[in-house]
């Protein structure tokens, strides 16, 4: 690996985890308390 | 190494490997089918089409966090390396789970509807603007276009088609397609779940890989920091002759830090001494964790070739890599960290005459 790209990897894999981790406890944080029987995976279209 | 067209690459060792994770992916596949009633609960009825979707889906998910946990596994512990030399392998059979998934869920959730299939599950969610409520859908379709991208392109005949450079660029777009799942996880069954096992599960796989790459990245950055002493014309300091004589053994090298550029490798070949840059010319692998195999530098990587003495590689192969001067001086062998355009020779140092 080159030396420029060490060292933007290590911004990388801080920066990476960082966001994705953040969305992740937002949507965990936010979902509905009790199950509505309506989410994503049953409503509109779908089944 | 061959631009030739071959369909599959595969040898005895691959066939092994190949075969070991197809078996992996049965068991993973029946085991989830028959124990996630029991595991992950659900508060509506969860058909035995939806359990198979789900099983594709997290079968795919976990198989891209192990491909991305490899990288800094093997840079860690040298005993991972043989995962490093299939992963390109693996890489296509998760693209191949994915789609298997993608065509279960459309199967099961937009195939009877009046709209056709794919238009449905291109329309049929449009809650841009909220959330929770996000369209997920699509975030799967988006990574599945970039693993089946990636797929596509992973024979070496697209390596040298569109240069390592450009190979590469596409080929780290398997980030974005680690992202885009997560989320895709994150906005659909666990919303629709309320098991904790799946934000367990999928924030486990975020932190696991983000632990791993910053250990790797962090070991290389003390390496960058142990720079090697320079005498007063710049030249770096490999190490005295008695002990690279020593301990350095017969094919292996020395791994030189100057404070500016890319690192050296300082190879023993018999009595001899050569020195060419760490940096392969295919991915950018550590050449200097290599070996001298049939008098070529061997890339730990990808078995990418160099003659030590003038980093060519071996007919009928063209690529090239810098190459550096070596010298004796009181006992000691000091290397000159300017590199020499790609493919110089450099006559080797011999290590029996140079006692300073």
């Amino acid at each position: 690996m080159r030396r420029r790209h060490r060292r933007w990897h290590r911004r990388f894999w801080l920066i990476l985890p960082g966001v994705i981790g953040l969305v992740l406890v937002a949507a965990l944080v936010l979902r509905p308390v009790a199950p509505t029987g309506s989410g994503p995976l049953m409503s509109g279209s779908v089944r | 190494m061959s631009a030739g067209f071959r369909a599959i690459q595969w040898n005895a060792h691959k066939r092994f490997y190949d075969a070991l994770v197809l078996v992996g992916i049965l068991i993973y596949l029946a085991g989830f089918s028959l124990l996630a009633p029991r595991l992950l609960p659900s508060d509506h009825p969860v058909t035995p089409e939806i359990v198979r979707t789900r099983a594709l889906g997290s079968c795919g998910l976990l198989m891209l966090t192990l491909i991305l946990a490899i990288g800094p596994l093997a840079r860690l512990d040298r005993r991972f390396l043989p995962l490093l030399y299939n992963r390109r392998h693996f890489g296509v059979l998760t693209c191949l789970i994915g789609l298997a998934h993608a065509w279960s869920a459309i199967d099961w959730y937009h195939g009877q509807g009046r709209l056709p299939p794919l238009v449905s599950l291109l329309v049929g969610n449009a809650n841009y603007n909220s959330f929770l409520g996000f369209p997920f859908e699509l975030l799967g379709v988006a990574a599945l276009v970039i693993l089946i991208v990636m797929a596509v392109t992973s024979h070496d005949f697209w390596l040298t088609f569109l240069t390592p450079p450009v190979w590469k660029a596409i080929h780290m777009a398997v980030y974005a397609a680690f992202g885009l799942l997560v989320l895709h996880v994150a906005l659909g069954v666990m919303q629709a779940e309320r098991s904790p096992i799946v934000p367990i599960l999928l924030g486990g796989a975020v932190l696991l890989l983000g632990l791993l790459h910053s250990q790797a990245a962090r070991r290389e950055r003390a390496v960058d920091d142990k720079a090697a002493a320079a005498d007063t014309t710049g030249w770096l300091l490999v190490g005295t002759i008695e002990d690279l004589r020593m301990s350095l053994p017969d094919g292996q090298a020395r791994i030189v830090v100057p404070q500016r550029g890319e690192r050296i490798a300082v190879f023993r070949n018999g009595q001899t001494l050569s020195a060419i840059t760490n940096v392969c010319a295919h991915q950018n692998g550590p050449l200097g964790e290599g070996r001298i195999i049939d008098g070529c530098v061997t890339c730990p990587w990808h078995g990418f070739q160099f003659r030590p003495e003038d980093g060519c590689a071996p007919a009928p192969f063209t690529d090239k890599i810098a190459t550096y001067r070596l010298k004796c001086e009181a006992g000691s062998v000091l290397v000159d960290p300017r590199p020499l355009p790609p493919g110089t020779r450099v006559e080797p140092l011999a290590l029996g005459a140079a006692r300073g």
